[in-house]
């Protein structure tokens, strides 16, 4: 089949370019690479190899299909979805939501880079990248190689021949493999022997490796390196090979399409080019300036002699402060003390009544009262003789004999006993009576008035102060400058200038746009058309601006001589307002200075007077507020004195309320309270003591009555146990005799019954009994003697207990009770007397110091007047040795510097009249110089004058001069216009040219066109059809 | 339908629709592990009961993993424990003084902070008086360090975000089962935990015995992504949908997201329609009417 070039060619004729042919077939193939749809992809897509880290790089010209991962196990690959780049941060952020997993893997493309994450290392985590390379289609070929596969920075060393990939190939025997770029390891230079050759891949000893048919050591003489090892193929679909005709023709289509336009673009008439308008005459307009020397300078006005001249300085009446007097001093005179209010505590006398005294007991201790003798118990035992026993002689019993009865019941009554009465409670002596402490609570002492404060302020004459008289005088006149009026004139008019009109070259530019871009020849046309009008346009007004100019020209010389017409006017104008101005502001100046002079002169002696008065009136003002003050404060202090006075003696009549109050209320106390309950209690006490005393003499008598009673029972029963006693020895010795009898009975009956030896036994039986019962007889009447010597001797005890208590009662009596009491009454009474007194004293010591307080009274009374007297002395002293001599030496002093004062006013007054002579000689010298300056005013405007002259004469010059350039601007442009419409009518003739030639070349840009559009759809339709019909063949397959 | 194989779904469906945004495993398994568990509990309701034995204490903790608070029966014996609102119950009141018993649900809130993490298999977790029992579910979260390779990028551990059934070791340390032993970076600091049960409270103690609680199971957790997901195969893809429609929406296809809802929302109604129970939705009806309406 014949070469792409001229399979294009047979559609749209020849391109001539083949390196057109061979670009717009590349890009043809490219574009419908990029419309095929998924399904057809894998005719031609290939896959990298394991990829084991970021940032795989892929050569330009590729679409990448699809990238997969590992996910962790090997050949596990799953799907990368393409993300955008700015989420790599998240897909390394293992906190992020969009960090990737593994089943899950994301890439992104950046810098022409792949990148996967998770990110990929070895196996089982490597990623594989699938994609197509853009074939390159040259217009020689005859069929369309797809560069599956490029392998750069390939190696090959000259000694067998190995090619070396950086990474695994994936080459298979047979593989077509083109060569590029290899370079010479030696020079860098590159291998041109190799470079350009396709052939097939011989073997491939490792996965990196390969071996290429036709090359072996012999083939390479040196080491290549950097080399671009691309594997090529026949996967490009030959049904589409018509299709990239198609696309690579309509490409070249378009180019034939800007070619033809470019011949079009070639015969477009230049632009017509105009001369530049000759330049508007240059006008000399330097003339029409005023020359600086016309300027009108008046002369300075001289200057009007200034107020300072005659500044009046006001003399400083400098008063001195007023005198310092010095304060009254009245430290020497020292106050009475007040005297200090008595404490007219009353000390209460305390009395301390000894406590009852005490009454030792009535002590009987050593008055035992006689034992009552006990009466014998005498018992009489059966007496019985065992001795004389004999067994057949029955005991002898001895009848008994009977107690003595009648003498154990006697009884003596109870002893009389003597009733202690003391602790009797009814005898109890009753407690010192409670004298109330003597209340005064209700009583109380006048407070003492206080003192008043007798310190003196001292009045104080700093109030008097004196402003400085100063008068205010008038300010000289101010003699304002004379003006000169306006001395400048208005600029003279702008010369006319020519305006050139413009033509505008826009028309140019469109006509070149519409044939070139629009290629719209009647719209070039239509542009011509109107440049043509322009141009007509233009010459009008060349000849319109000529026709203003010459216009403005005679507007500006009829302005000029207005101009020079009125300089001379005002001119004359400004030396008569010269003259009057200057003659008005001498008038002014004169007649200010007059009235400045009067007013100053008068305000200045009102303004002396005015302050000699106020000064005058103020020190008698200060004078007579301070004399007063000072009475007011004598008059206050006298005030206070008297009215401490007033309350002294009102304290002094309260102090004898007071004493008079104490006095009643402790006499009343001492007769209410003390004298009441002491003889109350005396009373009381007393009636105690007698009827103790009564209720002793009764118990003593009660105790002597019922002794004589008892005595009298003693007897009584004395007796009756002597009877007792003598019935029982009675009955004894009838027992005794009965007893004998009965022994004798018992014996005589015991010898007839026993036997000799019984009878032995029985008399001494008998005789051992009855020598018992004489015995026992004989012992009681010991024991009955005994007692009755016992009841002698206590009946002797008895009375001498009798005597012995009737004297320790009345020695008890007369010794401890009679003498404690009496004692104490004594003593008490002492104390009571004692306390009587000590009220007494305590009362006369309150008196006296009352008497003493009112003594101190009466002397402070008379120390206040000494002192108000002292007190007024020294004031008065002060007032007239101190501050009448102060205030007189300052006022005297005063005076002087007052009349000092007048004399530096009048002195001032003087100088200032002086300044004013010296002011009106300045005034006639200023008149001078007026006239002096009237002088160079007159000269001034002389040269005005001469200088106006010539300014004219120069500007009629100018006038002449510039007529005469305009004239020659008049025929320059008429020259111009002459040559202009030359070069209008050649433009119009090119352009005409162009017309038709523009008009040929877009009929037959027309006809490419429209062969264009009839490639355009066959191309679409074309691919089209290829798609559908894989649609369908895919379909029918499945 | 394994999660893993939903998950492909959802980004097969999403192919398509080019995102702006990257759609990640953990992003689906973010909103489909919440549809799986929302349809499990408002469509599926799986019934599952748990027996606890009585101890004499009013509060006893509900331990199995896919434990949900619709709870809907609780048997104590041979008796019936009624709900009863926790509002109406004074837990001051002696059980002495209560005469009936009966139950509420409670969830719990407890918290711990976490000092330290060994790199170890099992990873222990220092936590002083942590109060944790074995098979407790704690979440951990703001853990720093402790990662596995060291080359992330942030600074927080995966082992945050997890809910670990934890093995107390001793009162201040807890396991979680997670070999962490090769990890290259270790604990730095920070952490709290988590746990809130379900705990089922009585009005008074129970007499000894079991206590049976019925409820309406969520579907199993996923473990991994090879875990087979716990919902009949239409609900599953009307949680795809769901998911698709909601990351869609996050694009701003709202439109092409609202179409995957309804296909979504047309499944789960069908599921409905084809298991109509006369059972109340426990999460709109609490318990005493769910009952009521039951028992109907």
């Amino acid at each position: 089949m014949a070469d792409f070039a001229t399979r294009i060619e047979d559609i749209i004729g020849s391109v001539g370019d083949s390196q057109l042919v061979s670009d717009s077939l590349t890009d043809a193939a490219k574009n419908i690479l990029n419309l095929l749809p998924y399904q057809c992809q894998w005719l031609i897509s290939v896959e990298t190899p394991e990829i084991t880290s970021n940032g795989y790089g892929l050569i330009d010209s590729c679409r990448i299909l699809h990238v997969v991962r590992e996910n962790g196990v090997e050949g596990q690959y799953e799907v990368c979805k393409e993300a955008l780049p700015g989420f790599q941060g998240s897909f390394t952020n293992i906190n992020s939501i969009f960090y990737p997993s593994g089943n899950n893997p994301i890439f992104f493309r950046k810098d022409g880079k792949i990148y996967v994450y998770p990110a990929p290392s070895s196996t089982p985590d490597t990623f594989k990248v699938s994609y197509i390379l853009f074939p390159t289609v040259l217009s020689t070929d005859t069929v369309i190689r797809t560069s599956s596969a490029a392998f750069t920075g390939v190696i090959c060393a000259s000694a067998d021949a190995v090619f070396t990939t950086s990474g695994a190939h994936g080459l298979s025997v047979g593989d077509s493999i083109s060569l590029s770029d290899f370079l010479q390891v030696s020079d860098d230079e590159p291998y041109d022997l190799i470079n350009g050759i396709t052939t097939q891949v011989a073997t491939t000893p490792l996965t990196t490796t390969f071996t290429l048919e036709g090359i072996n050591s012999n083939s390479i003489a040196v080491d290549l390196d950097s080399g671009t090892a691309t594997r090529v193929g026949q996967g490009f679909p030959s049904e589409l090979e018509h299709v990239v005709v198609l696309g690579g023709a309509i490409k070249c289509r378009l180019r034939q399409l800007t070619d033809k336009r470019a011949t079009i673009s070639s015969s477009i008439p230049s632009t017509i080019t105009l001369d530049t308008a000759p330049s508007a005459a240059s006008m000399d307009t330097s003339l029409a300036i005023a020359p600086s020397s016309f300027s009108y300078t008046p002369p300075s006005v001289p200057t009007a002699p200034g107020a300072a001249v005659y500044s009046y300085t006001k003399p400083i009446l400098l008063l001195d402060g007023i005198p310092t007097i010095s304060d009254l001093d009245l430290s020497s005179i020292i106050a009475p003390i007040e005297p200090n209010a008595p404490v007219f505590s009353y000390a209460k006398p305390t009395v301390a009544i000894d406590d009852i005294p005490t009454i030792g007991d009535l002590d009987l201790s050593g008055v035992t009262a006689p034992v009552a003798p006990i009466s014998p118990s005498i018992t009489y035992s059966d007496a019985s003789n065992t001795d004389g026993s004999a067994a057949s002689v029955a005991s002898v019993i001895v009848g008994a004999v009977d107690n003595i009865t009648g003498v154990a019941d006697i009884s003596f009554g109870p002893t009389p006993t003597y009733d202690n009465l003391y602790g009797n409670s009814d005898f109890d002596i009753e407690d010192i009576p409670t004298i109330n402490d003597l209340d005064l609570s209700d009583i109380t002492p006048p407070p003492p008035p206080s003192a008043p404060d007798f310190t003196y302020s001292d009045a104080s004459g700093g109030d008097a102060s004196q402003t400085d008289a100063s008068a205010n005088l008038a300010i000289g006149p101010t003699v304002g400058s004379a003006t000169a009026g306006d001395t400048s004139f208005g600029s003279l008019p702008s010369a006319p200038t020519y305006v050139k009109p413009t033509i505008s070259n826009d028309v140019q530019s469109s006509i070149t746009s519409a044939i070139t871009t629009d290629e719209d020849v009647e719209l070039a046309q239509a542009y011509i058309a109107q440049f043509q009008a322009s141009c007509q346009e233009y010459s009008i007004d060349i000849q319109n601006a000529q026709n203003d100019f010459n216009k403005d020209m005679a507007v500006y010389q009829a302005e000029l001589k207005k101009q020079e017409a009125d300089l001379r006017e005002e001119s004359s104008k400004l030396q008569a307002q010269a003259q009057i101005d200057s003659a008005i502001v001498l008038k002014q100046a004169e007649t200010d200075l007059t009235v400045a002079l009067q007013n100053a002169k008068a305000e200045t002696e009102i303004s002396i007077r005015n302050k000699a008065e106020a000064r005058a009136n103020d020190e008698f003002n200060k004078q007579q507020t301070q004399a007063l003050s000072i009475i007011n404060k004598g008059k206050a202090l006298e005030g206070s004195i008297q009215v401490y006075d007033a309350e002294l003696k009102k304290y002094d009549g309260d102090l004898k309320s007071y004493r008079e109050q104490i006095n009643k209320k402790v006499t009343e106390y001492k007769t209410n309270e003390i004298e009441k309950e002491l003889a109350s209690w005396e009373r009381y006490n007393e009636q105690k003591i007698k009827r103790f005393g009564i209720a002793i003499q009764d118990e003593l008598n009660s105790f002597n009555k019922d002794n004589v009673i008892y005595q009298a029972e003693f007897q009584g029963e004395v007796e009756e146990m002597r009877t007792a006693l003598a019935s029982a020895q009675a009955n004894i010795q009838k027992n005794i005799q009965q007893v004998q009898k009965q022994a004798d009975m018992d014996l005589q009956g015991a010898i007839k019954d026993a036997d000799y030896e019984t009878q032995v036994s029985l008399a001494n039986k008998a005789q051992d009994q009855l020598l018992d019962l004489q015995n026992k007889a004989k012992e009681l009447e010991a024991l009955i003697a005994d007692w009755e010597a016992d009841i002698q001797k206590y009946q002797q005890e008895t009375q001498a207990y009798q005597i012995e208590i009737n004297k320790a009662v009345q020695e008890y009596t007369i010794n401890e009770i009679q003498k404690e009491m009496v004692g104490w009454q004594q003593y008490n009474s002492t104390k009571i007397q004692e306390y009587g007194q000590d009220i007494q004293n305590e009362l006369n010591e309150y008196n006296g110091e009352v008497a003493e307080y009112n003594a101190s009274l009466q002397k402070y009374s008379a120390d206040l007047g000494r002192y108000t007297a002292k007190i007024n002395t020294a004031v008065q002293e002060y007032t007239t040795n101190e501050m009448q001599k102060e205030i007189a030496l300052w006022d005297g002093f005063n005076k002087q510097k007052l009349q000092q004062y007048s004399q530096d006013l009048q002195n001032e007054l003087n100088e200032f009249n002086q300044d004013v002579a010296e002011y009106q000689a300045n005034l006639g010298l200023y008149q001078a110089e007026l006239q002096q300056y009237q002088t160079e005013i007159g000269s001034a405007t002389a040269t005005f004058q001469v200088d106006v002259q010539k300014h004219t004469s120069e500007l009629n010059e100018a006038v002449q001069l510039n007529q005469s350039k305009i004239a020659d601007y008049s025929a320059k442009i008429q020259s111009w216009q002459a040559q202009q419409g030359q070069y209008l009518q050649k433009y119009q003739f090119e352009v005409a040219t162009y017309q038709t030639e523009t008009a040929a070349v877009l009929q037959v840009h027309a006809t490419m066109l429209a062969e264009l559009k009839e490639l355009r759809e066959q191309y679409n339709m074309c691919l089209q059809a290829f798609i559908s019909q894989y649609s369908q063949q895919q379909q029918g397959e499945a | 339908m394994r999660y893993r194989e939903a998950y492909e779904l959802v980004n097969a469906a999403l192919i398509k629709n080019v995102l702006g945004y990257p759609v990640t495993d953990s992003l689906i398994s973010n909103f489909f592990d919440a549809e799986v568990g929302k349809l499990g509990r408002t469509c599926v309701r799986k019934k599952a009961s748990v027996v606890l034995v009585s101890s004499g204490v009013r509060e006893y903790t509900l331990t199995p993993d896919d434990i949900t608070p619709a709870v809907y029966k609780v048997e104590l014996g041979e008796t019936l424990v009624p709900f009863v609102p926790e509002a109406s119950i004074n837990s001051n009141i002696k059980d002495t003084d209560v005469s009936n018993i009966g139950f509420f649900l409670k969830t719990h809130n407890i918290n711990g902070s976490i000092t330290g993490i060994s790199k170890a298999d099992p990873a222990v977790v220092t936590s002083t008086a942590h109060g944790l029992s074995t098979d407790d579910r704690v979440k951990i979260s703001e853990v720093s360090g402790f990662l596995e390779s060291g080359d992330e990028y942030g600074t927080l551990s995966t082992v945050n975000g997890l809910n670990h059934s934890i093995t107390k070791v001793t009162d201040d340390t807890f396991s979680v089962p997670l070999d962490s032993s090769a990890y290259n970076v270790a604990y730095t600091s920070g952490g709290v935990w988590t746990h809130t049960p379900y705990k089922l409270h009585f009005t008074k103690a129970p007499d000894s015995g079991d206590i049976t609680v019925y409820y309406y199971a969520s579907p199993r957790p996923r473990n991994s992504q090879n875990s087979e997901v716990d919902l009949p195969d239409i609900l599953v893809t009307s949680a795809i949908h769901y998911v698709i429609s909601k990351l869609l929406d996050l694009d701003g296809q709202l439109q092409v997201g609202s179409g995957h809802r309804g296909i979504g929302r047309s499944h789960e109604e069908e599921y409905k329609r084809s298991h109509t129970a006369r059972e109340v939705m426990p999460d709109i009806i609490p318990p005493p009417m769910a009952d009521w309406i039951n028992h109907q």
